[in-house]
């Protein structure tokens, strides 16, 4: 810095220290106007008809244009870059960063999703100019991961670095979650490595087991509900005397998923006196047809409520012994009716189905079914027209799916959407024609968000029927109409992210 | 989109980028227009000059352009096979006619009896108004410097606005501009007290440079006349020779002010070299002319107001054309200190200006972020510079050329050169 630079600042520094206290208090002193400044204050104050504070307007003003004029940028000698590594993949295309853009703009995570899939697909990556609108999409939405980072690249990962609510560094493995993390990085941690390695996930609980509390030990222990089997049996049989109440209730829930289980067991011994399937005979003794009969004696109450059955009804409608007879059915491989009825299971489900008072426990054979992964009976459920069980649609196999899924949409649509939304294929063209009818009766309840964030599993084809889906009363049509339209932008947007990506 | 007023106009303008909307949708050479069903009885007719990119709609949307404007324009963008060639209807014909008519009388107004004494009165007894305005100003400030500037923070906003608002009286608003930006200085922020002395001081130049502007160069009184208030005239700035060049927009940076709007368009001449400032003023965003967004190429004819350094520019005729252009670039920090040192020894109320610089890198310095040059020479990045994360996202940390706005020692990106492309930062 000049000797003139270091004057000018000191000169400035002292008239504005001046203005502070008024020229009342203080006036400029001579002594810090050296240097070249020397003769400016001379000027200023050699006319004598300016009154103080005027001179110490123009000193400022004069001083404030030196200080302007000598600002210099601060050289420096050594300063440490910080240079984002060069990447190895190619950036998307122009048209496709306009659809991210847009995208992005259109607040759609399902769109903004698909889009990610695509450019990972393809390997390529985003254009740095919108990484920062990425990267706050990618924290608001909470976005996987990996993949933004696969789609960042390596300059995505270099700006994280630059803002602590972009959470980009590689996540901690399953091992050291499960070992440090919270209960929910924990629960999710054991629940992936239970999908890949039964075994290891259940060691690892038996092996901190008794480090934790009740409730995480409950939590926990429920993800064993992810590929139950019998290796698990020993285990959970010993967890029978466990103190804590919930992780009992726990464990039996469990127990009652495993038809080697003693508590299975002792539910077969039960069964006879509880569900009967008797011939009664009519028309004189001319014919006769199959009778229900259900009920819960006295002395096997005791025997339920040991297995962790409620005295009291979890279920609306269902009497305290009803609720306990539901739970208990739920706990009976299906076959095991077949077996000591001679009966098949379509017999079965119609005796049930006859009767008034009893066919209130057919979803408790429904679940029973789904628990047990008994693919005959949850075929021969998915054939009972008279009733529908929209749990069993994510259990059966493809093709009886979606004859169920058809079947369903006009007995219990609402839940038969609600159960495809889960779906990571997209919908069936008849489904989807089915789902716009639907909808179109109740905009209000599928609203634009509901396409907004479906619209990854609605079929390109369905442009060519929207124009023909109408709203089926008058109240609805303007909702309907305008939902047309956002649903034809919808699928105008994410085939622009098709076709952008097909561009290259 | 870049046209978009804002956020949500740019959300509903991209909704009616749907066909759909639209019961009719027609092109020309110079034109769009269509009919875009509203929630009223009748359409909103929605018309674009594509020659000269003006909106024109018949909604009540004070928004400008409204998002019909912009859902055509961006259908047509999208699906322009999806638009019918067919011959103007009167309403959009008429509008493009008296756009055309416009500009011409903006080119070559036809001259009116003019009565220069009556006229020489008007200014003088004006200029006389305004003297006495800035006799109260002077003695205003001068209180402020006697008592100290300690209690600015405690003012009440009124303190500032009574002084303004006296300044509008006496026809002088640019000073009254100026008195309302020292009432709207951050009181919170440290070193307050320097800027506050820095604006208070070229508010003390302009005034006294009013009152002494028969003893100053011809130019440089013309620009205190402008910081004063007194507008030039247009009539006979068009008169005037100009440039003609491509004009590569830099950046474009809008404001408001109750119910004027401001938007500043900055740009770089490829041929001529020129850096120039063009405003636009409308009320309710409503009545602009052209809508240029940053990165945009500008064929046009600029003409330059009198001034000691010239910068701002009036537009005569204007294409945007789709070209990429060559630029010369400063090649230190250095550099742009010498060109402002020159520039304040003609014009010593000199504001922000922009400057194209050879390969600039966002750097860390004693936790704070800095603009490096070539010579490892480093200038503060503006303080409040709400793009930095762009910045860094374009640059990755690396050396790029850079177009940057600003003046003395306070610089903030306004884009840069990339892949061989101007990215903008705004």
């Amino acid at each position: 810095m000049s000797n003139n630079t270091i004057y000018t600042i000191a000169a400035w520094q002292h008239l504005v220290e001046t203005a502070m206290l008024g020229s009342d208090k203080m006036q400029p002193s001579a002594d810090l106007f050296t240097g070249h400044l020397d003769e400016l204050y001379r000027i200023v104050n050699k006319n004598e008809a300016t009154d103080p504070e005027e001179k110490v307007l123009q000193l400022t003003a004069a001083v404030a244009n030196y200080r302007r004029c000598g600002t210099k940028p601060l050289q420096v000698h050594e300063i440490s870059t910080n240079e984002a590594p060069p990447e190895h993949l190619p950036y998307c295309s122009q048209p496709a960063a306009r659809v991210l853009r847009h995208i992005i703009n259109e607040e759609n995570k399902s769109l903004l999703q698909l889009w990610l899939e695509q450019c990972a697909e393809r390997q390529c990556i985003v254009v740095p100019e919108l990484l920062p609108l990425l990267l706050n999409a990618a924290e608001r939405w909470k976005l996987p991961h990996a993949l933004v980072t696969a789609v960042g690249g390596k300059r995505a990962l270099w700006l994280a670095g630059y803002n602590s609510r972009w959470q980009l560094a590689p996540e901690a493995t399953d091992e050291a979650q499960w070992q440090e993390g919270t209960t929910e990085q924990r629960a999710a941690a054991l629940s992936r490595m239970r999908m890949a390695d039964p075994e290891t996930a259940r060691n690892e609980l038996v092996a901190l087991w008794s480090k934790e509390s009740a409730n995480v030990r409950a939590a926990l222990l429920s993800i064993l509900e992810i590929n139950l089997s019998d290796a698990d049996l020993p285990w959970l049989e010993a967890l029978k005397a466990d103190k804590s109440q919930k992780v009992k209730e726990v464990v039996f829930r469990l127990l009652r998923r495993l038809s080697a289980s003693a508590v299975v067991q002792e539910y077969q011994r039960l069964a006879p006196g509880i569900v009967a399937i008797r011939k009664e005979k009519k028309l004189l003794g001319l014919s006769s047809r199959q009778v229900l009969s259900i009920q819960l004696p006295e002395p096997h109450k005791e025997a339920l409520y040991a297995t962790g059955i409620s005295k009291t009804s979890s279920y609306t409608g269902f009497a305290n012994d009803e609720s306990a007879i539901y739970d208990f059915i739920t706990g009976i491989p299906p076959q095991f009716w077949e077996t000591s009825s001679g009966m098949t299971a379509a017999a079965i489900i119609a005796v049930f189905e006859a009767d008034k008072n009893y066919k209130k426990y057919l979803p408790a054979i429904a679940a029973a079914a789904i628990a047990f992964k008994d693919a005959s009976w949850l075929t021969a459920l998915a054939q009972n027209d008279a009733a529908y069980y929209p749990e069993l649609i994510p259990h059966l196999p493809e093709a009886a799916r979606k004859a169920y899924l058809l079947k369903g949409i006009e007995s219990a649509p609402d839940a038969v959407i609600e159960a495809v939304t889960h779906d990571t294929e997209v919908w069936d063209q008849e489904l989807a024609a089915k789902i716009l009818q639907h909808t179109a009766a109740a905009p209000y309840q599928y609203n634009p968000g509901f396409y907004s964030r479906n619209i990854h599993l609605l079929p390109f084809s369905v442009k060519d029927i929207l124009p023909q889906v109408g709203a089926t009363n008058k109240h609805s049509q303007y909702a309907w109409e305008s939902m047309k339209e956002h649903i034809e932008r919808l699928l105008s947007l994410k085939q622009d992210i098709y076709q952008s990506f097909n561009q290259r | 989109m870049a046209l978009a007023p804002d956020a949500s106009s740019a959300k509903a303008g991209r909704d009616l980028a749907n066909p759909a909307r639209w019961e009719s949708r027609c092109a020309d050479e110079g034109a769009l227009w269509g009919a875009c069903k509203g929630s009223g009885s009748k359409p909103y007719q929605a018309q674009i000059d594509t020659g000269n990119i003006a909106f024109k709609c018949s909604c009540p949307s004070r928004k400008f352009p409204c998002k019909h404007g912009l859902g055509l324009m961006l259908l047509y963008a999208r699906q322009p096979d999806s638009f019918t060639k067919e011959a103007r209807p009167q309403w959009v014909s008429d509008w493009l006619d008296k756009r055309t008519e416009r500009e011409e009388k903006k080119s070559g107004k036809k001259e009116k009896p003019v009565h220069t004494a009556a006229q020489a009165k008007r200014a003088d007894a004006r200029q006389r108004g305004v003297e006495d305005g800035i006799a109260e100003l002077l003695l205003w400030m001068k209180d402020i410097v006697r008592n100290g500037i300690l209690s600015m923070p405690e003012k009440k906003q009124s303190f500032f606005k009574d002084m303004a608002g006296r300044m509008v009286d006496a026809k002088a608003p640019g000073l009254a501009g100026m008195v309302k930006e020292l009432g709207g200085i951050s009181y919170y922020k440290e070193g307050w007290q320097s800027v506050f002395m820095d604006q208070l001081s070229a508010l003390y130049l302009v005034a006294t440079g009013f009152l002494n502007r028969d003893k100053l160069p011809a130019a440089l009184k013309e620009d205190i006349l402008s910081l004063t208030g007194f507008t030039q005239s247009k009539e006979k700035l068009l008169e005037k020779p100009g440039i003609t060049d491509h004009w590569l927009v830099l950046g474009k940076q809008v404001s408001e002010d109750e119910q004027l709007t401001t938007e500043r368009y900055w740009l770089y001449g490829a041929r001529s070299g020129h850096l120039a400032l063009v405003l636009q003023f409308g009320f309710y965003r409503q009545g602009f002319n052209f809508s240029w967004s940053p990165g945009m190429v500008v064929d046009a004819h600029l003409i330059f107001f009198d001034s000691a350094a010239p910068l701002r520019a009036l537009v005569r005729d204007q294409n945007p054309v789709n070209a990429h252009i060559p630029y010369t670039a400063l090649e230190s920090w250095a550099q742009i200190a010498m060109q402002e040192t020159a520039l304040y020894r003609v014009l010593p109320v000199a504001t922000e200006r922009p400057y194209i610089l050879r390969q600039i890198k966002p750097v860390r310095y004693k936790d704070c972020w800095w603009l490096c040059d070539q010579e490892q020479a480093i200038v503060p990045l503006k303080e409040d510079f709400a793009r930095l994360h762009l910045l860094l996202a374009v640059t990755g940390g690396h050396a790029t050329d850079m177009a940057v706005l600003g003046c003395e020692n306070n610089f903030e990106p306004l884009g840069v050169w990339a892949s061989g492309k101007y990215i903008s930062l705004a």
